[in-house]
């Protein structure tokens, strides 16, 4: 296990393999997260795109991925149209610029970000759509999302070494 | 100096996304429904047709196991209703049959089957404090179910008619005939009538306790011969088997047949024994002498007096009592 987590650069890799990692994800974003989701925990298929794509990217090619994937998952709601398209554009422009600045050859990095990108993410989403009822935020966020961060870390870090890298 | 630029670059595409992001949420729920709607049916379509085909297979998975469980529970339900609704019955015929009876009963319930094999004793929830004696008949509104043996304060044992230790003095009454046996458990618990060889049986004939043996007043349903066998062994008797009145596995509450008189007493002739569909003819003109089976062992002795093909009833009343009887016909109206 401590081999899966010690990641070599996360940035690197075969593009037609990234591109595979990246429609499946796009594809499980829509097919596979329920089916996956254990409890209240359930993976996050657009944040482990947005993440890699990001961090391959940078910070232009990161915005216009979350966007992009914000949108979709937006577009598969009936309320709040933008706001994953908000969160993610920002996410993918932050995770873009931290490959400038971080060392992505430091084992477990790429899980640790999946995972704070998701935490980072739910308080976005989860606040405004929580719309005052804090109590129902407490509990999805400091419950729901914790587990949930890791299980999408996790998946997140075993899906790219098996189909993100060269 | 490129890099500043592409840095740049990158500041005003998010910078823009998110203007266009924050658009979207300010505008009106019908517009964003209307505008998610469009875009998911061109970008989603595909997926979401997949997806939704998916999500039915799996609604369909969490209904079945929503359904079955409901059905469990349906059927938990219904489990416990059918064995109110037989609690019901049985309470009901031991009312109507409790206050018909000229003798007292104790109603007790079952606390306790001992089921190792087939149940051949019980526990009920009456003592001493009750009234209840050792050597009583059990009853229930179908017939005799044991007798008591052994008696604590609340408690009683009672050693069911399957037990092997346990014999009654019987009466079998024909359509135009009565003959005197010995009822006791055989081979699994199968209920059997030993009659002298000359003794005429059919099937579907009535078993009642006779009144002899001390026990056991005269008149309690046994069941009815089932199956008329000759002794394979010696040939010198008549065991006939015999379907019991009461299946041992169904009552939960039985009465305790109080004797009025003396323990010493011999149960006899207790007239007035009513169970409908059993009619029997009173132990009229006959007597009880001190060679009668008074103990409670006797039935036993008389049981193996018809083992060894004498006859069962006692020497005094067997002469007095013709062996072959015509039940009264009052007897049969009751």
């Amino acid at each position: 296990m401590a081999d899966v987590f010690a990641s070599q650069d996360v940035a690197r890799g075969s593009a037609g393999r990234f591109a595979v990692f990246l429609a499946v994800c796009v594809v499980g974003m829509v097919l596979l997260e329920e089916p996956l989701a254990a409890g209240g925990a359930v993976p996050d298929l657009a944040v482990i795109g947005l993440t890699f794509g990001a961090l391959r990217w940078g910070a232009l090619g990161g915005s216009i991925l979350g966007f992009t994937l914000g949108l979709f998952r937006d577009s598969m709601g009936l309320s709040y149209l933008g706001l994953n398209a908000l969160g993610m554009t920002i996410l993918g422009y932050g995770l873009g610029k931290a490959r400038e600045t971080l060392y992505l050859t430091t084992p477990g990095v790429d899980f640790l970000l999946v995972a704070g990108a998701k935490l980072a993410l739910d308080v976005l989403v989860l606040g405004v759509a929580a719309d005052g009822a804090w109590q129902s935020f407490e509990l999805r966020f400091f419950w729901e999302s914790p587990v949930s961060a890791i299980v999408t870390a996790v998946l997140g870090a075993l899906g790219h070494r098996l189909l993100g890298r060269r | 100096m490129a890099s500043l630029r592409q840095t740049r670059r990158a500041e005003i595409v998010a910078l823009a996304l998110v203007a266009v992001s924050l658009i979207l949420l300010t505008l009106p729920q019908a517009r964003q429904q209307t505008i998610a709607r469009v875009t998911s049916d061109l970008l989603l379509f595909p997926l979401a047709q997949i997806r939704s085909g998916l999500s039915g297979h799996w609604g369909v998975r969490a209904e079945n196991q929503r359904l079955r469980e409901e059905l469990q529970q349906a059927r938990q339900a219904a489990s416990a209703t059918a064995l109110a609704g037989r609690q019901n019955v049985e309470l009901r015929g031991l009312l109507g049959f409790g206050s018909r009876q000229p003798v007292r009963l104790v109603p007790a319930r079952l606390v306790d089957r001992n089921f190792a094999t087939l149940p051949t004793t019980a526990v009920l929830d009456v003592g001493r404090d009750d009234g209840v004696d050792v050597n009583l008949p059990v009853v229930n509104d179908h017939g005799l179910i044991g007798k008591t043996v052994a008696v604590g304060r609340g408690l009683t044992r009672v050693m069911l008619y399957s037990h092997p230790d346990f014999s009654a003095s019987a009466l079998l009454v024909g359509g135009d005939h009565l003959e005197y046996g010995i009822v006791r458990p055989g081979a699994g618990g199968v209920l059997q009538l030993f009659l002298p060889l000359r003794s005429a049986s059919a099937p579907g004939d009535r078993i009642v306790t006779s009144g002899y043996g001390g026990t056991f007043p005269r008149g309690i349903p046994i069941g009815q011969v089932a199956a008329v066998e000759e002794d394979a062994r010696l040939g010198l008797q008549r065991i006939d088997r015999v379907e019991p009145a009461v299946d041992l596995g169904r009552p939960t509450v039985v009465f305790v047949m109080l004797r009025e008189a003396s323990p010493d007493v011999p149960a006899g002739d207790q007239a007035g024994l009513f169970w409908p569909g059993y009619a029997y003819p009173p132990m009229t003109g006959e007597r009880l002498t001190a060679a009668a089976p008074e103990s409670l062992d006797a039935d036993s002795t008389a049981a193996d007096s018809v083992a060894a093909g004498r006859p069962a009833a006692p020497a005094d009343t067997a002469g007095s009592e013709p062996a072959t009887a015509r039940p009264e016909p009052s007897a049969e109206s009751e």
